[in-house]
């Protein structure tokens, strides 16, 4: 078992990357960021379950996973707000208001905002993170032939999205699409 | 794979696309193409998503982390929320009966319980917190007797000119917005920092001014750890 010292200081050091998988699991910051933190906490409470500390890695993944799984089934669901944030209101603001205008601002990101979370998961995990499909299945708990078949569909729409000629977009941060506009 | 019209399948389309054949499966699927326009256009997108995988969300990589992830990080969430209920239950309810107000026994518990509430599950009475923060010995144990008479004044100050954060000094004040409460009482959070040390808390309208309501403090310490 990891010592509470060693592991707090990993915790830390997979912040990002923990941070990262929930950002492209909610699609805003600030829902990323709630999961991350419940993770944490969930992380901090299951600590001695952790078995082998060579696969930390795999298995914060899979709570912060769990964890969004949980949400979107549970009572704490979120109710989306009357007024969606757009990009004017994200001028200036605290850390994560100009994390999620610089998202906004990422062809790929919006652009991968159109998949389905579980296609989004799949594709950071493999694309991003160099998780073997078989290291992916497990932390997502699905066979290994689905995640082929998902990432296969998530590459090749988001192919297709990155080689259409740029539309113009406008975020709704209440849900992590965006709206396209036609015209103009 | 073997050779011969056999379409490609998912497999053998990402293996492709990943430089992960050999010379005889890719002749195979490279024949798959040249027959099936479609599909060539599938990997054609295939391959342009995959030269961008490698920096999905690096942004968030290189982006300051805010210091609630890094507080849970450290464990210290759940430690500071409980350390907090039983400081707003006692002074919301030595509050709401101190002060004399009218209200029913349920009227009361019903304040006091979204009060206490907000602080376990939502983060407006949690002062923000910067990189660094360290918590005091005793995090939850002060009270407004504490809150140092610069700080207070700023704060008051703030209140009362109804904006959301002010310098007065060397003292930083920020406010912010609780949810209305079931009695007729105006409430923010406030955070105020002088001197490094950072105190945070609620504040609540009652005539003839403000009143501070709960208070924690904590100390801002110099590096990460």
């Amino acid at each position: 078992m990891i010592g509470r010292e060693a592991f707090e200081r990993a915790l830390l050091e997979r912040l990002p990357r923990m941070r990262r998988f929930a950002i492209s699991l909610t699609g805003t910051v600030a829902e990323g960021d709630d999961l991350v933190q419940s993770a944490c906490e969930r992380a901090w409470r299951r600590r001695r379950s952790l078995r082998d500390p060579e696969r930390l890695d795999s298995w914060l993944f899979q709570i912060v996973r769990h964890v969004w799984i949980d949400q979107r089934r549970g009572p704490e669901a979120r109710v989306e707000p009357e007024d969606p944030v757009t990009l004017q209101d994200l001028a200036g603001g605290d850390a994560e208001r100009e994390l999620e205008a610089r998202l906004s601002l990422d062809q790929v990101f919006t652009a991968m905002l159109d998949l389905p979370a579980e296609q989004r998961a799949v594709l950071l995990l493999v694309g991003a993170e160099g998780y073997a499909y078989r290291e992916a299945a497990a932390i997502l708990d699905i066979p290994i032939g689905t995640v082929m078949s998902r990432l296969a569909r998530a590459r090749e729409a988001l192919g297709r999205m990155l080689q259409a000629p740029a539309e113009p977009v406008e975020r709704s941060l209440h849900d992590g699409r965006p709206d396209r506009k036609a015209g103009t | 794979m073997s050779t011969g019209d056999r379409i490609p399948d998912d497999a053998d389309l990402l293996a492709f696309v990943e430089g992960r054949l050999d010379a005889d499966a890719r002749r195979t699927v490279e024949a798959a193409l040249a027959r099936d326009p479609d599909l060539a256009r599938r990997v054609a997108a295939m391959q342009v998503a995959l030269t961008e995988e490698p920096g999905l969300l690096d942004a968030v990589l290189d982006a300051p982390l805010p210091d609630r992830l890094r507080q849970a990080a450290r464990g210290a969430d759940v430690r500071r929320r409980r350390g907090r209920l039983s400081l707003l239950a006692a002074q919301t309810r030595d509050f709401f009966d101190g002060v004399g107000w009218r209200l029913g026994g349920p009227a009361v518990a019903a304040a006091a319980g979204l009060l206490i509430g907000l602080a376990i599950d939502g983060e407006a009475p949690a002062p923000p917190r910067e990189p660094g923060y360290r918590p005091a010995e005793s995090e939850s144990a002060t009270s407004s007797a504490t809150l140092p008479p610069a700080a207070l004044d700023a704060l008051v100050s703030t209140l009362e000119s109804g904006g959301e954060s002010a310098r007065i000094g060397d003292v930083e004040v920020t406010l912010g917005q609780l949810l209305p409460l079931p009695v007729d009482a105006q409430c923010r959070w406030f955070s105020v920092t002088a001197d490094g040390v950072r105190h945070g808390g609620i504040a609540c309208a009652r005539p003839p001014g403000w009143s501070v309501m709960s208070v924690e403090t904590s100390t801002i310490a110099d590096d990460g750890e």
